[in-house]
């Protein structure tokens, strides 16, 4: 049905870091991670690292934004690529790797792609240091931020919600059910982390973090890591695995700060997905399995009407019956998650690892979508800045 | 020593961009980054308009907005701001047009909300530096 479309690139490989209850077990090095998932992906293409000419890596290793990381890594694997990308646009990094690997790959500059990511952000318990090293002396933007305490990334999703709720009457209980609906997809899935089903009013009972939202408007906070291979069209028809094709993709950002968000209610999803489509030759009615990055819970809420799945500002109204529930009319984050399932600080390559699994009818059974052929993934990175959509597609 | 115990309320670190708004805020006045141009303000302040790439000039702004947004904060980011909460941060639309973050100066008498009418209430946090706060009107 879609072969033809744009079928020059296709992932053939994909790992993941296994997680007991959000940790990495054993020690481990963030480096270590990710040449552990590199390895199982490549098993899984049938493909030896000696013929990897293409590195894409992104990650926050010690708790800082890393930079150099095609570098370190490529280091550490033995790599040396004819091609090398570190974008680091936030947790939309991979969904923008994925892009570039497949224009690499038709313009005939590198032939086997393979993007990684790691983190140890929950075991090493990062993320308070990060805060607290940032707030010593504030330069550049932090300067207009920091002074006043707004945590970082929380604050900035919550002021969209406060402004979501305030334009559109969007309540607590609409963003909960997103919560809801990712406790029940996680239900289905044994690796989830937090596959405990909960109820909207758990989920506005929670302690209030930053108002409007509440801890259990807000992902994980796991380990985690993950790889996938990409190669061209002839390499991939000759693959064992079933190829998932890269039908189109499209990035932005708007914005580093909150501060200089235009819009709040409007990320640059509403040009990434048009565009992704666009390219991709669909309309939004051919997806079936939709992967959108689920930080929190209005991150998705603006994605939904970004994508065009509901009117903007209607997203509240939209999902308060259950759309995206197991068994709804849509779809969405069917492993759980970055609410459930896991998430590493950077979710992007999750929601792609998932996307494959669905496409190859690899989910668990109870989750998996009934003959899946198309989807779309949608990451949000940054303080709602950076917007990265790929639409992928089996034969 | 427990680092994250001695960590200080964070303050600005004026740079060539900034150091000018800071100055002001000091003397109790709110300077806003303007292009001649576009006849708009922007911010944070640079010397470029992130429109048409102008140079910048300084325009005074009276101090009077609406609050954008606002989020209550409940946890403290790092440990400096523990017992501040809750407190209020706010997005305010200041009149001529761009929007800054500052923190709502608690009131009892009123409930933040979008919307809201806010003046700018000039803070001296140490005898060098001067935070922007909001007041609800």
């Amino acid at each position: 049905m879609v072969s033809g479309l744009g079928t020059s690139a296709a992932i053939v490989g994909i790992a993941e870091m296994p997680l007991s209850k959000g940790v990495v077990l054993g020690d481990w090095t963030v480096f270590g991670v990710q040449a552990f998932c590199a390895s199982l992906a490549l098993k899984d293409a049938g493909i030896s690292i000696a013929e990897v000419d293409g590195m894409f890596c992104a990650g926050a290793w010690n708790g800082r934004s890393a930079t150099q990381t095609t570098l370190a890594m490529a280091e550490y694997l033995g790599v040396r690529p004819r091609y090398t990308d570190s974008t680091n646009i936030g947790g939309a990094s991979f969904e923008a790797h994925l892009h570039h690997a497949s224009a690499a790959i038709e313009a005939g500059l590198c032939n086997v792609a393979l993007i990684t990511y790691g983190s140890l952000q929950r075991s090493q318990r990062f993320r308070t240091a990060r805060a607290i090293s940032e707030a010593v002396r504030p330069a550049f933007g932090e300067q207009f931020t920091a002074p006043f305490g707004l945590p970082n990334p929380i604050g900035a999703y919550a002021l969209a919600a406060n402004r979501h709720m305030a334009q559109f009457g969007t309540t607590g209980e609409q963003l909960a059910e997103v919560a809801v609906a990712a406790h029940l997809w996680g239900a289905l899935n044994p690796d989830a982390t937090d596959a405990r089903p909960i109820t909207v009013d758990d989920v506005v009972g929670s302690d209030l973090i930053c108002a409007p939202l509440h801890r259990m408007d807000c992902c994980l906070v796991t380990d985690g890591g993950g790889a996938i291979v990409i190669v061209g069209k002839e390499r991939a028809k000759a693959s064992d695995k079933r190829p998932v094709w890269i039908l189109g993709a499209a990035e932005s950002h708007s914005h580093y700060s909150i501060t200089e968000m235009e819009d709040l209610t409007a990320t640059s999803a509403y040009y990434t997905s048009g565009e992704c489509l666009r390219r991709a030759g669909l309309k939004l009615s051919d997806i079936d399995v939709f992967e959108i990055y689920d930080s929190f819970t209005i991150t998705v809420l603006l994605t939904l009407e970004a994508l065009g799945l509901c009117p903007p500002g209607e997203a509240g109204p939209f999902v308060e019956h259950g759309v995206l529930r197991p068994g709804g009319t849509l779809s969405v984050n069917t492993n759980g998650g970055g609410l459930a399932y896991a998430h590493p600080g950077m979710f992007g390559l999750y929601l792609l690892i998932e996307a494959v699994r669905q496409l190859r009818g690899d989910a668990p059974e109870s989750a998996q979508v009934s003959g899946a052929r198309t989807a779309l993934v949608h990451a949000t990175g940054g303080q709602l800045a950076s917007a990265s959509t790929v639409a992928l597609a089996t034969d | 020593m427990d680092a994250a115990t001695e960590t200080p309320r964070p303050l600005p670190d004026p740079d060539a961009d900034t150091s000018e708004y800071w100055r002001r805020l000091r003397e109790h006045e709110l300077w806003i980054p303007w292009c001649d141009d576009c006849g708009r303000a922007f911010f944070r302040p640079r010397p470029f308009c992130p429109r048409c790439l102008d140079r910048s000039t300084w325009k005074r702004s009276t101090g009077h907005g609406v609050v954008y947004a606002f989020t209550v904060v409940h946890r403290a980011p790092i440990p400096w701001f523990k017992d501040k909460i809750p407190y209020v941060v706010a997005l305010v639309e200041v009149d001529e047009g761009c929007r800054i973050l500052g923190q709502i100066t608690s009131d009892e008498s009123k409930a933040p909300a979008v919307g809201a009418e806010v003046s700018a209430e000039f803070v001296d946090v140490n005898d060098q530096v001067t935070l922007l706060h909001f007041r609800l009107i």
